[in-house]
């Protein structure tokens, strides 16, 4: 199809007919600057050829002209095979549609709109045909850089092109809805990565297997207890079989009595002996207790006698050391005469140091009390000063307040005279200079000119010639308010106590220059007493002067009870002492000291002395007292033994205690002999620890049998119980089933898992075997496609679809393929275009050429790309007519072909 | 002296495999001994031996435990001789313990001991419970040395296995060996066996009598028990088989090569199996089908599950896709291609058994698919 004529009328900007001049084969290109009416004539193209004519679509209506009483008229001449047809239609006003085939109309109205569509393959539709192939090949401004979505019906043409070469390889519907339809199965039973699907079949077979495994793991742990509670029952009963053998019951009894009698006979020989023992070790202790009463005897004969010899050494030594004391007392009692004689003398001393050191400090303290009355006279001053200030100031001062009132009553005042002044009549006198000096104005002389304003009555003299009264209107009112304001001034200037307002002033200033006198004074005050705390300062000041007084009289009170400065006068009566200087108190207060400080070093050393002698004293004195002690002790002794045993009895009793201690010892003896033959006749320590070990493990074995055999019947019970529980519970038969059970979900999940694996068999043959012919299908439109996109991008491929949907380009046989959304603009447009060139090269190759119209295509790409793309363009246009739209007049100069312009028909026609 | 022989009851197995059949086949084992006992008081058999596992398991439920003693206490004429099994034996707080606690109507006897047991006036019981699942020793020899009056016939009592099947391995299901000339050894006028569920005459006097209701294929086909007539001591015993079952359990196995045999099949199972809604039927099919056969196959399958009990079809039948199989998928484009690539696949040798049969699978559902 090649478009050799389009005509408007009434459409968009064109009210009058206009023509587009220059339609032919091969590239057409129309550059005409914005608003010129392009895509209005695109719009207009396509109205032609795919709207009924009669339809009042919001596009069509839009195409029209404004407020325009015309029909939008179209007219469309295109070539198609050897024809030449000839479209003309009407739209919104005075519809209608004709074509024409090589000059002859062969329909009209709906028909003819039909019959366009039936010769451009296109399907027919209520108000607009599917533009089909022209939807993806005719291209609306701002739509050049999309990635294209072809339609249904263009993606089925381009098939049915393509299929036509290459066989049918997609499989159609019918492939699509296998492939839908195994892909709904398997997604019914698992995920996308393949993966059991939760909820789904195959799932579920999975959890029920599991779970019945779950269950008879369950059970047969369960039944495996059960056994072994079997196994532990079978042992038991063994057991108790065993136990309740009686005949070795019974012989274990007879060992034991053997045994048991074995150990009482030892036990019955070893108390005999025990018992002799017993005695042997009686008469032991009485023997033994004999022996000792004598052995007590002799010892205490010999005592008295060594007794006596003690008391008669001690009793030399005590008059040695009674000598010796008497000597140390003699000397002691001269050294503590001397030392009471050092003591007098230190006391003599210390009074002649203290006495100095008080008159030195007498002297101090009257300086002090000097300078204290000094400062206390000046401050009384200063206070009778600042109060004497102070009711001057109180004289003087005028309130501020009084002042203010004055100055208002004033102002009141002047206002209202210079109202009444203002409303009074203004006598002007201008003598002339004879009359200087005659003129008077109510008394005074007038020498120059003089206005005044009569506010009351005035009289001018003029010499002796006349008298001019000159008496102003009545004013009642003003009069009263200039008496009012005077009056108030008045009452203001009692109320301050002045007689003016300058008065007041005046006072004001002075009161302020007493007050500062004042605070100097006070500041004065403030450093000569300085305020303690809360306490004033000349109180303060009176306080410390006082008390200054008071230590001074009580240490000149001291002083003169001194023994070297008594005198006559009454006692707390101040006098003046007459002191030395500072100076000369001080030497003497330093030799009262030194002479004290020897006496002290001669009193320490007597004490000394006397100390030493007394303990000397002490010390024979304790020697005495300790001989003393040693001999009533050994006295006390000494009568202790004779009261035991007087010296005339003792003899006699020594030889009655000898003779008992032979006869116990006899006795012993005898005893000892019994109790060793019967020791003898008891069987030994390991005979005895035998028989008892043997009675022991017997007795142990008995009653071990009988516990154990008690605890087998308790174990045996319990078992039996336990086992007797599970039997109930149907553990054979549950375990049973559950085989049974996990049988069945092996069998499911087998089944299920063999029909999964068909399914993804299936899927993955068909995605596969759709990929192939996708690649084969493709191949055609990739081959029309490669020349243009190598002039761009050489050795670059592109990506496609099935769906004839681009996918992204590489730009190299190894290069990764980019995709096309993230391509730059300006890319994205040329490639956009050339799979739509290539597309309709394809077509146009196969016999079924379709004109290529781009509306303002292009305007992303730089000079050297749009370059290219002209002879892209350019080489399309060999195979298929090309029509570009564009304003770009000047990047468009090189771009050749057939130059295309909108006229209007008159023109045109001539 | 007239007795019924019956043994492997198996009472409380649990058929769970059999899915919604499972409560009928267990029913079915409980009809089987109303069965033995009408048979038994039609027959006049006051006595009826049952040789051994009367359980399935030693651990029954209660109910279970009690479901059999509530069949036999509905013949109060008849004597139930039971017998511990190696499913069900003795042992100590064992299911026979329960049982006794039960308080069994006096007309069962529970023989858990060696001891002879006279059978009325005429005969002596002598029998061999077992103790444990699995015996090592056979257990009737001890018949050989124990006394019974003279003149009156001595019946055998065992389950196990008898010696020669257990030398062949799985026919007995365990130990418990039996020597098969024990009835001439201990001069037995009739041993009476259990633990084979098929109903086998091992010699004159030593007989099996099969399970009286089945449970597994390749075994018996129907339940049986057997009614036997022992004129007087030494005299050969009349062994009769008398059917008891309610189910018919059958396997068949086809070769198959084109689906319209399945027509002949099925007519020779309705006449050899009638009536079909009792039969519980195990079909094998083998060979290779074309895919419309194969789904034709499906179908009748289909339909013969709805007719049988129950159907365990085990399908071993190769897709062998045909030129008109493949059309029907598509003439050309990737459907096809898709089915010649499965086909390949399905026939490369070089891949495992499973992966050719996920093939043929896969290609099935493809054809399923593409002719929906």
């Amino acid at each position: 199809m090649i478009i050799t004529r389009l005509a408007v009328e009434g459409v968009g900007r064109f009210r009058s007919r206009h023509v587009v001049q220059g339609l032919g084969p091969g590239l057409n290109l129309l550059c005409a600057p914005n608003e010129a009416g392009k895509s209005t004539l695109f719009r207009a193209l396509q109205a032609a050829l795919f709207a009924r004519h009669g339809s009042k679509t919001e596009e069509l209506r839009r195409l029209g002209c404004l407020d325009a009483e015309v029909p939008a008229s179209i007219e469309v001449g295109f070539r198609r095979g050897e024809a030449e047809y000839l479209v003309r239609k009407s739209f919104l006003r005075g519809t209608g549609a004709k074509l024409s085939r090589d000059g002859s109309v062969v329909a009209e109205g709906r028909a003819a709109d039909e019959k366009i569509w039936e010769l451009l393959d296109l399907a027919p539709g209520a108000s607009i045909a599917e533009p089909s192939t022209f939807g993806l090949l005719w291209v609306p401004q701002a739509k050049s850089f999309d990635a294209y979505e072809p339609s249904p019906e263009a993606k089925a043409l381009l098939g049915r092109v393509i299929e036509a070469e290459v066989g049918q390889v997609l499989g159609g519907e019918r492939g699509e809805r296998v492939l839908r339809s195994v892909c709904e199965r398997l997604a019914r039973e698992a995920t996308a990565t393949g993966q059991p699907k939760a909820g789904g079949p195959w799932r579920t077979a999975i959890e029920r297997r599991d779970a019945a495994k779950a269950e008879l793991a369950a059970l047969q742990a369960t039944m495996a207890t059960l056994e072994a509670d079997r196994a532990a029952l079978a042992g038991l009963l063994r057991q108790r079989e065993a136990l309740s053998d009686t005949s070795a019951l019974a012989a274990m009894r007879a060992d034991l009595a053997t045994a048991a009698a074995e150990r009482d006979a030892a036990a019955r020989a070893d108390h005999a002996a025990q018992q002799a023992e017993t005695e042997q070790a009686q008469r032991e202790l009485t023997a033994e207790r004999a022996r000792k009463r004598h052995e007590e005897l002799v010892g205490l004969d010999q005592r008295i006698a060594r007794r006596r010899e003690q008391i008669a050494a001690l009793d030399r030594q005590l008059a040695e050391q009674t000598n010796v004391l008497d000597a140390q007392a003699t000397v002691l009692s001269t050294k503590e005469q001397a030392l009471a004689n050092l003591a007098a003398k230190l006391s003599e001393a210390e009074r002649a140091a203290d006495r100095a050191r008080r008159r030195e400090a007498s002297a101090r303290d009257a300086e002090h009390v000097e300078e204290l009355s000094v400062r206390l006279t000046k401050a009384r001053r200063l206070r009778d000063d600042i109060a004497r200030v102070k009711q001057a100031i109180e004289r003087t001062t005028v309130p501020m307040e009084a002042v203010k009132a004055i100055e208002t009553a004033r102002r009141a005042l002047e206002a209202a005279e210079a109202r009444r002044e203002a409303k009074a009549p203004r006598v002007i006198v201008r003598p002339r200079p004879a009359g200087a000096g005659k003129i008077l104005c109510d008394g005074a002389p007038v020498t120059e000119g003089r206005e005044v304003a009569a506010t009351a009555p005035l009289l001018i003299t003029v010499a002796d010639l006349a008298e001019i009264e000159i008496k102003p209107a009545a004013s009642p009112d003003d009069d009263a308010a200039v008496e009012i304001a005077r009056e108030n001034l008045a009452k203001a200037l009692r109320t301050a106590g002045v007689a003016s307002l300058a008065e007041a002033q005046e006072c004001r200033a002075k009161a302020a220059d007493l007050e500062a006198e004042r605070r100097g004074l006070l500041a004065e005050l403030s450093a000569t007493a300085p305020a303690v705390g809360k306490e004033d300062g000349i109180a303060a000041l009176e306080r410390q002067l006082a008390t200054a007084k008071a230590a001074l009289d009580a240490l000149t009170a001291d002083t003169d009870r001194a023994p070297d400065h008594a005198s006559g006068d009454t006692p707390g009566e101040t006098k003046k002492i007459a002191l030395p200087d500072r100076e000369t108190l001080a030497r003497e207060r330093i030799a009262a000291e030194a002479a004290c400080d020897l006496a002290r070093h001669a009193h320490r050393t007597a004490q000394e002395m006397v100390s030493t002698a007394r303990e000397q004293v002490a010390a024979t004195r304790f020697m005495c007292k300790g001989t003393e002690a040693q001999i009533a002790e050994a006295n006390r002794a000494l009568r202790d033994g004779l009261v035991l045993c007087p010296d005339a009895e003792r003899a006699d009793r020594l030889t009655a205690l000898a003779a008992a201690a032979g006869e116990a010892r006899v006795l012993f003896e005898a005893a000892r002999e019994k109790a060793a033959a019967l020791r003898a006749a008891v069987p030994t320590a390991e005979v005895r620890a035998a028989t008892e070990a043997r009675v022991k493990r017997l007795t142990g074995a008995i009653e071990t049998n009988e516990r154990r055999l008690g605890e087998v019947e308790r174990d045996i019970a319990a078992l039996q119980g336990r086992i007797a529980t599970r039997g109930g519970e149907g553990l054979g038969e549950r375990e049973a089933e559950a085989v049974d059970a996990l049988a069945l979900a092996e069998s499911e999940l087998a089944r299920t898992d063999r029909r999964v694996a068909a399914l993804k068999l299936l899927k993955t043959t068909i995605e596969e075997s759709r990929q192939a012919a996708a690649d084969q299908f493709l191949a055609p439109v990739k081959t029309a496609m490669r020349p243009y996109l190598h002039a761009l991008f050489p050795g670059a491929d592109a990506a496609l679809d099935p769906r004839f949907g681009i996918d992204g380009i590489s730009r190299g046989a190894a290069a990764a393929i980019e995709p096309f959304v993230s391509l730059s603009d300006g890319t994205r447009e040329q490639v956009a275009i050339i799979v739509r060139l290539a597309l309709g090269r394809l077509l146009a190759e196969r016999g079924n050429p379709v004109p290529v119209v781009l509306d303002d295509a292009l305007v992303f790409s730089d000079d050297d790309r749009i370059e290219r793309m002209f002879d892209v363009l350019t080489r399309a246009a060999e195979k298929q007519q090309v029509i570009v739209l564009t304003c770009r007049s000047r990047a468009f100069l090189t771009c050749g072909g057939r130059p295309l312009s909108i006229v209007p028909e008159d023109l045109s026609s001539g | 002296m007239r007795l019924v022989h019956t043994a492997d009851w198996q009472i409380g197995k649990p058929f769970l495999r059999f899915g919604d059949k499972a409560e009928a086949l267990r029913a079915a084992r409980l009809d089987a001994i109303e069965a033995i006992g009408r048979l038994a008081v039609a027959e006049g058999a006051g006595h009826v031996l049952v040789a051994g596992d009367v359980y399935d398991s030693e651990t029954p439920s209660n109910v279970t435990l009690r479901a059999p003693i509530e069949r036999m206490r509905g013949f109060p004429g008849v004597t139930w001789h039971l017998l511990p099994g190696n499913h069900d034996p003795h042992r100590p707080a064992g299911i026979w313990e329960r049982f006794s606690a039960l308080g069994p109507p006096a007309n069962i006897l529970v023989h858990l001991t060696a001891e002879p047991v006279d059978l009325g006036p005429e005969a002596v019981l002598l029998t061999a419970p077992l103790t444990s699942k699995a015996e090592t020793r056979d257990l009737t020899a001890r018949f050989d040395d124990t006394e019974t009056p003279a003149g009156k016939i001595r019946v055998g009592l065992a389950h196990g296995a008898v010696t020669r099947f257990g030398v062949k391995g799985d026919e007995g299901e365990a130990g418990n060996q039996i020597d098969p000339t024990r009835a001439e050894r201990a001069n037995l006028d009739y041993l009476a066996l259990g633990d084979w569920h098929r109903t086998c005459e091992i010699g004159a006097k030593t007989w099996y009598s099969g399970t009286p209701e089945p449970d597994r294929f390749d075994s018996q086909t129907v339940g049986t028990a057997l009614l036997v007539d022992i004129p007087q001591a030494g005299a050969a015993p009349t062994v009769t088989p008398r059917t008891v079952g309610t189910y018919r359990w059958a396997s068949e196995s086809v070769e198959i090569g084109e689906a319209e045999a399945l027509a002949a099949h099925e007519a020779a199972l309705r006449q050899t199996h009638d009536p079909l809604s009792r039969l519980v039927l195990k079909f094998c099919v083998r060979g290779a089908l074309s895919m419309v056969g194969r789904q034709a196959l499906a179908e009748w399958l289909e339909r013969l599950e709805a007719a049988v009990f129950y159907l365990a079809a085990d399908l071993a039948v190769r897709v062998r896709p045909e030129a008109n199989d493949l059309e029907a998928i598509d003439f050309d484009g990737v459907l096809r291609r898709v089915a010649e690539t499965l086909k390949a696949r399905a026939a490369d040798e070089t891949l495992t058994l499973d992966e050719r049969t996920i093939a043929e699978d896969a290609l099935m559902a493809l054809y399923l698919e593409a002719t929906a």
